[in-house]
């Protein structure tokens, strides 16, 4: 049997999807991290989803984090389930939120309030995939279920390559 | 603006979950309009359960709410099993009892720090306090960050739980292949849980400071919670229904249509509830009107210090008794790990159905009492079911209090500024989780 760790141990890469299930692709961060749980592929990093609580990701920037992959759907002006990587260094946020709280997440706020904060700021790396629907549906249109797995397997290499 | 001529339209209400605006009008200090409007869509979660098997609908219905999601599932559980004729071991009952204490101190960490706490503190959000309360901040979030830990370890997260399921758990705590880990796993759990006892004891030298601050209003209204003999209620009971005169009446969960009794506003998508009065409040204050002889010493103790004393008829009062359930639900947790400890944990499989039929679950979630209904055919698969959240049924008494409060403000000369933040502070005070809105980036690229 393979050593189990603690569900405390400390990992220092994760992999954090965000969104809403109930707004159709805007559930694509949370099923891929759903899948790599179900699947047993976070082997090397912690994958959790954040849903829109971005507070529980605040806590997660302190020294021993290495990198943070945030898996989102992102108004990018690409296609339909095409897709891109960025950090969050290189964005500014065009979103009217109206402060924060468990369903006013904005990764961008919570990283300028770690950096208030003192907090170590590590790399954060967002995988940004553009929704086809955004309809009140509780799964993915066509277009993203069809490449769920890419979007698996390119998150997953990219949160292990640093 | 004087109180005598003001026009408050606030539409989508911030540091609350979900979007309700408040519209008030005032010609002459007479009041023309006092309305809280709830526009949120309707999901038909209901409908979505219909044909679906015993064992997918949990895992359904725990999508009604992000935050309250375990509450939902447990709910969701219990009116299966009700429905089920499926009797869980006591193992089941005390890591529910332990998980569904997780979310509670989780969701009031994040209520009463973060979205009520700027209100007391002159702040118009949480990130001016960055600035100003670091330290407060700092310990708010590692606060936050054990109720997430707490319900993953028990729930195998703390948003849409995967380990709890109809008739048990589907594995043992943390990651635990045996039980013998899963001990280890609950030791370090309660170790956390300790050590963030003397946080929260700083939390509350903060609130003391400002409770000063909290509007001084008070109108009676009915409080429906949970009442159990076992302890305060919260996981389990019967519904209690407490009058202002301090009479009590308890209904049976399978009766609860009588107490809900729900009718449509057309001010609102969402329905409104009403039983023995024109309204009825859920929540943490309710809880706690209903059950104070039931806190934890620890708990009552912090109540004392912050003057809280039930029967409260003050519904900003209910962020109060939303951090006196934080230091419950941390020593209660401590509590049921211990028993947990004691009992020694076994490696046990989910119960199976012995009957089909109507069934019936009622458990608090951090806003108030839920209500979950569920029938099978012969099959297992659902025909119809109800859910009632603990937001809709406040929905009324916000509305209620709004009546009184608006009037007292222009006898008071309060200016719109001040008519329009305390309004707000009103419906945050209520903690509403009027739905998921949706959450996606909007970005633009540096050049």
């Amino acid at each position: 049997m393979l050593a189990c760790p603690s569900f405390f141990a400390v990992m220092t890469r994760y992999l954090i999807g965000m969104g809403n299930y109930a707004r159709q692709d805007d559930g694509i961060g949370l099923r891929i991290v759903e899948h790599i749980i179900d699947n047993h592929l976070d082997a090397s990093f912690t994958a959790f989803e954040a849903h829109n609580d971005g507070l529980s990701i605040l806590a997660h920037f302190v020294d021993d984090t290495e990198m943070i992959l945030i898996v989102d759907c992102a108004l990018i002006d690409k296609e339909p389930g095409d897709y891109l990587f960025f950090d969050v260094d290189d964005v500014d946020s065009k979103k009217l939120a109206g402060g924060i709280s468990t369903h006013e997440g904005d990764i961008l706020k919570i990283v300028g309030m770690a950096q208030k904060l003192g907090y170590p700021i590590p790399r954060v790396r967002v995988l940004a995939i553009q929704p086809a629907s955004l309809e009140m549906e509780m799964k993915l249109s066509p277009t993203l279920e069809s490449r769920l797995e890419e979007y698996v397997t390119v998150a997953i290499s990219e949160v292990e390559k640093l | 603006m004087t109180a005598q001529n003001a026009s408050i339209k606030v539409h989508h209400v911030t540091r609350v979950e979900g979007h309700g605006n408040i519209v008030v009008d005032i010609k002459n200090g007479k009041v023309e309009t006092c309305e809280w409007r709830v526009p949120e869509a309707p999901r038909f979660f209901e409908a979505m359960v219909r044909g679906r098997h015993y064992s997918e609908v949990a895992r359904i219905t725990s999508r009604i709410c992000g935050i309250c999601a375990v509450g939902h599932t447990l709910a969701s559980c219990k009116a299966s099993e009700n429905a089920l004729g499926m009797r869980v071991s006591k193992q089941t009952d005390r890591l529910r009892r332990l998980l569904k204490h997780g979310e509670n101190f989780d969701s009031h960490i994040v209520h009463v720090l973060f979205l009520v706490a700027p209100d007391l503190l002159g702040a118009p959000s949480v990130f001016p306090l960055v600035a100003t309360h670091p330290d407060v901040v700092k310990k708010a979030v590692l606060l936050k960050k054990l109720g997430c830990d707490w319900a993953s370890l028990v729930g195998g997260r703390s948003t849409h739980p995967t380990k709890v399921v109809p008739g048990g758990f589907a594995a043992l705590p943390g990651n635990a292949y045996n039980p013998r880990m899963a001990t280890e796993e609950l030791k370090a759990l309660k170790q956390m849980i300790l050590d963030a006892v003397p946080m929260a004891t700083d939390m509350y030298n903060v609130l003391l400071s400002v409770a000063g601050n909290i509007p001084n209003f008070t109108r009676e209204t009915e409080y429906v919670a949970l009442v159990d003999d076992a302890e305060y209620g919260l996981y389990d009971g019967k519904i209690g229904c407490l009058m202002p005169d301090g009479s009590r009446e308890i209904v049976d969960v399978a009766d609860y249509r009588s107490v809900t009794n729900e009718w449509v506003s057309p001010l609102s998508t969402a329905k409104h509830a009403k039983h023995n009065m024109a309204s009825y409040m859920a929540g943490a204050l309710a809880r706690i009107n209903n059950n104070y002889d039931q806190l934890h010493p620890e708990a009552k103790k912090v109540a004392e210090g912050l003057g809280f004393k039930a029967p409260c008829f003050n519904p900003y009062f209910n962020s109060v008794a939303q951090f006196i359930e934080v230091v419950h639900s941390a020593y209660m947790g401590v509590g049921y790990i211990d028993e947990l400890l004691d009992m020694g944990l076994q490696d046990e499989k989910p119960v199976e159905p012995t009957k089909f039929g109507k069934g019936f679950g009622a458990t608090e979630v951090p806003r108030g009492i839920l209500f979950h209904e569920y029938e099978y055919d012969t099959d297992g698969f659902c025909t119809a079911g109800n859910c009632i959240i603990p937001t809709n049924q406040n929905h009324a008494n916000i509305q209620e209090d709004m009546n009184k409060l608006v009037p007292e403000m222009i006898s008071a000369d309060k200016s719109e500024q001040e008519m329009e933040l305390t309004l707000e502070m009103l419906v945050r005070a209520y903690d509403p989780c009027i739905s998921c809105s949706t959450h996606y980036l909007d970005v633009t690229f540096k050049k």
